[in-house]
């Protein structure tokens, strides 16, 4: 008859392998989005959230809905891509130093690619001016979803966002705005296009 | 012989309907039966390795009646539209509709002969034999549905370069310059050709009028909430067609962020003539394929 000792670690074992079996690599690699951490680890990681920090998740808005799909799931996907198109808005604005920032998060594979080798396509639009201040003011941030549903499911989408940023030290402001727009490939949302405008105010 | 049917005659004829409707429910997508108004269909599934950031679709305006197939009548207009997807620029060849052509299959004959015979993936092969590109998608519609979704985006304005009418189609005719087009104004304005100085080539510049017209009314559209949403689920409900509706929302995406000052036309030249007793068009094959090469990697052309 096994002992007790050996029970345990059997136990312990087969709970282990359960638990990574449950959580998966998968589901571990979904903390980060494209290796942006989502809002929930950003604070986990900081463990602060000061009121205007770039730690503050953006304002979620519904937008309008071509087909139908219940309230709940729309709800429930309207979430998913306000956190694909801010992991890319933090990515791509908001680190201090120019060098860490990467305008290729949540974008399918072929709209990273053109963004990494287009040297010749305006790309004005996605330079921010250096932020010395990692916890810059964010005056607005504001992520609203367009869904077209069909059968059920949520197909395709486009996020207006709204982004207002206060470099520390000045009284100007710096705003993007525009589109993005979005398709769910191999299960996850993927932004393929945008149409943005940048402007100091 | 009359009289009134026997029990088992009467449920061997409901059973055969209700066998007929069961087919045509399962064929026809999401259940309801609908005529095809529009079709879109896709002819190539290749990567363009050469231009992966190019579209092609042949816009082909069917001059199918009630009642008939729009997939095997003639085309009445036919323009091969490019779209560059990274620097939103856009083209539009133009091909005369009775343009002598060597059509696979079939021989020597009009080249909107090609949708009569082999549907859109003939009608597509037959462009790209004489342009040098193969479209990716061929789109066909009816000029009912055409009235039908100008008006539902408040009609299209267009520049007309010459005043024109016609005693079946306007006979009021069209004012020069900056004028708008109302749904059936816009099919007229598109398939009137006798009242034009060169007939079928200005007919085919005017169908390019109105293709800017519908567009710069697609963009300007474009930014409000829901817009493209909304007309991908109203065309779904209209359409044939094997693509879904992700593959269609980037397709309207991609029109949608055509930059109008990169818009460039042409129409195929050629001469006029008769082949025994129909009149046709002689194309420059050789100016259609420098068309051809000139925008097949940017969906630029240089000049017509």
């Amino acid at each position: 008859m096994p002992s007790l000792a050996r029970l345990r670690i059997v136990f312990v074992l087969f709970t282990t392998v359960v638990a990574l079996l449950l959580l998966g690599p998968g589901r571990l690699g979904d903390r980060m989005i494209d290796g942006v951490p989502r809002l929930a680890e950003r604070a986990v990681l900081t463990g602060v959230q000061p009121e205007g920090s770039v730690l503050a998740g953006p304002i979620v808005a519904r937008g309008a809905l071509g087909g139908e799909l219940g309230t709940e799931r729309r709800d429930e996907v309207t979430a998913e891509i306000a956190e694909v198109v801010d992991a890319w808005l933090y990515s791509t604005y908001l680190p201090a130093d120019p060098a860490q920032r990467d305008a290729t998060a949540g974008l399918t594979q072929r709209l990273a690619r053109d963004l990494r080798h287009d040297g010749a396509r305006d790309q004005s639009v996605l330079r921010a001016p250096t932020l010395t201040d990692p916890a810059a003011e964010i005056r607005k941030r504001k992520v609203s979803v367009d869904l077209l549903a069909t059968r059920g499911a949520a197909r395709a989408a486009t996020a207006r966002v709204r982004l207002v940023l206060a470099p520390s030290g000045t009284t100007r402001t710096v705003g993007v705005r525009g589109r993005l727009f979005l398709v769910i490939k191999n299960g996850h949302w993927r932004i393929f296009g945008y149409d943005l405008a940048k402007g100091d105010r | 012989m009359t009289g009134r049917m026997s029990l088992p005659q009467r449920i061997r004829r409901l059973s055969a309907l209700f066998l007929a409707l069961a087919v045509v429910g399962v064929v026809v997508p999401d259940s309801a039966v609908r005529p095809a108004e529009l079709t879109l269909v896709k002819v190539n599934r290749a990567e363009r390795t050469d231009a992966p950031d190019m579209i092609w679709i042949l816009a082909v305006g069917s001059d199918a009646r009630p009642g008939q197939s729009m997939l095997r009548t003639h085309g009445d207009a036919l323009q091969l539209i490019g779209l560059n997807t990274r620097t939103h620029a856009a083209t539009a060849i133009g091909i005369p509709r009775d343009s002598w052509v060597s059509i696979h299959g079939v021989g020597m004959a009009k080249i909107n002969e090609s949708l009569v015979q082999g549907g859109p993936h003939l009608m597509a092969r037959s462009v790209s034999e004489l342009v040098g590109i193969k479209p990716d998608y061929v789109m066909v519609t009816r000029f009912k549905f055409f009235e039908r979704m100008v008006d539902s985006i408040g009609g299209i304005d267009v520049r007309n370069p010459r005043r024109f009418a016609d005693p079946y189609l306007n006979v009021k005719g069209f004012d020069s310059g900056r004028i708008h087009l109302n749904g059936y104004s816009a099919m007229a304005f598109s398939r009137i050709r006798k009242s034009l100085p060169a007939g079928d080539f200005d007919r085919s510049a005017n169908q390019q009028r109105t293709l800017r017209g519908i567009h710069a009314k697609i963009r300007a559209n474009a930014d409000k909430p829901g817009f493209i949403e909304r007309g991908v689920t109203s065309v779904l409900r209209n359409m044939r067609t094997d693509l879904g509706p992700a593959e269609l929302f980037r397709l309207a995406q991609v029109v949608a962020q055509v930059d109008s000052g990169k818009i460039t036309n042409c129409v195929v030249p050629g001469g006029v003539g008769w082949v025994g007793e129909a009149s046709v068009v002689f194309p420059s094959v050789a100016t259609a394929r420098r068309y051809g090469r000139d925008a097949r990697t940017d969906a630029v052309i240089s000049r017509c």
